[in-house]
């Protein structure tokens, strides 16, 4: 996630950037103002130059990176389904396993339409590393502990996930129809984040 | 995506406790009417349905995950509802039933039989 939010961060960073550079001059702070403009300038270079080891997803490593992150939750809630007996828990697990099941099914159904092979890259690698260290300290907690923590980690989850495929994939995106699949996947993931909300109130309070 | 389209018809006896019960009106003036729901974006559209008895109503899920229709009180149940799978009633009797997505419990719906 890491990478994903680096990303992120560039481009905000960049158009923050760029808007600042785009504004007007004041005679008397011109000194300033040149000052300031220079450390821009210094900025957006530096930028700029991070961008370009953090070179743009396409569209085969975004569809891998969203399957992927898909593939995830849906290993959380299994995890939650083997070792919770909390209804809350057990309820949000078993619509993470239903609604993403469906969602990347319609991916791979894509994929073989356009006859693409989505794209492994360091971004997949690292959200499934990071997840694999998530499931190892959830197998550790029962009972209540894993229940909070659980939904502590969904709403996290997927309002990282949720912010980068709105502000980093959707508009990266190509082609129309994988374009169409994200947006469609944001609808859901936004329901979900809703649903994870309610289920950390309700567990918290138990 | 094969998309499997499933019809299934349920004529089902709808008599909530807290209504009156009036029987079908066989001798109608008018015909039946078909009415389509169409579940899209997590909402029931249109989200209230008037209907006469012996209309059939049918749900088509346009969304991508899948969706029910259940109606509160667990009087009607429909079965789980792929993308671009349907499901119908046709309702019998007067009543008004409130009905919502099992699986999004916030997806609510009404359906007005009078």
């Amino acid at each position: 996630m890491k990478t994903i939010t680096q990303s992120l961060a560039y481009l905000t960073l960049a158009s923050a950037v760029l808007v600042g550079c785009m504004s007007t001059t004041n005679p008397a702070t011109a000194k300033y103002d040149g000052e300031k403009t220079a450390m821009m300038k210094k900025e957006v270079a530096m930028k700029n130059e991070a961008m370009k080891k953090e070179p743009q997803l396409n569209d085969l490593q975004i569809a891998h990176i969203a399957y992927t992150a898909g593939a995830i939750d849906i290993r959380y809630a299994h995890l939650a389904l083997a070792l919770s007996d909390n209804p809350e828990v057990q309820k949000f697990a078993e619509l993470m396993v239903r609604d993403h099941t469906a969602v990347n099914n319609k991916a791979l159904a894509l994929v073989k339409k356009l006859q693409i092979t989505p794209e492994d890259n360091p971004t997949s690698q690292q959200l499934n590393q990071q997840a694999e260290q998530i499931r190892e300290e959830l197998s550790q907690l029962r009972g209540e502990d894993f229940a909070k923590r659980y939904a502590a980690n969904e709403l996290g989850y997927h309002k990282t996930v949720n912010n980068v495929v709105e502000n980093t994939f959707i508009p990266t995106a190509q082609n129309p129809e994988l374009k169409a699949l994200l947006n469609a996947a944001l609808q859901t993931f936004k329901v979900h984040q809703g649903h994870a909300a309610e289920m950390n109130q309700k567990v918290m309070g138990s | 995506m094969l998309m499997l389209r499933t019809f299934m018809t349920l004529v089902l006896m709808l008599t909530p406790h807290w209504e009156v019960a009036s029987s079908a009106l066989p001798g109608a003036a008018s015909q039946p009417r078909h009415h389509v729901v169409e579940i899209q974006a997590f909402q029931f559209q249109p989200q209230r349905t008037v209907v006469l008895p012996g209309d059939t109503i049918q749900w088509i899920n346009r969304d991508i995950v899948p969706h029910t229709v259940t109606a509160n009180g667990g009087t009607w149940e429909s079965q789980t509802l792929g993308e671009g799978q349907s499901w119908e009633v046709i309702v019998e009797n007067n009543g008004v039933y409130s009905y919502f997505c099992e699986f999004h419990p916030n997806m609510t719906g009404v359906l007005a039989a009078h």
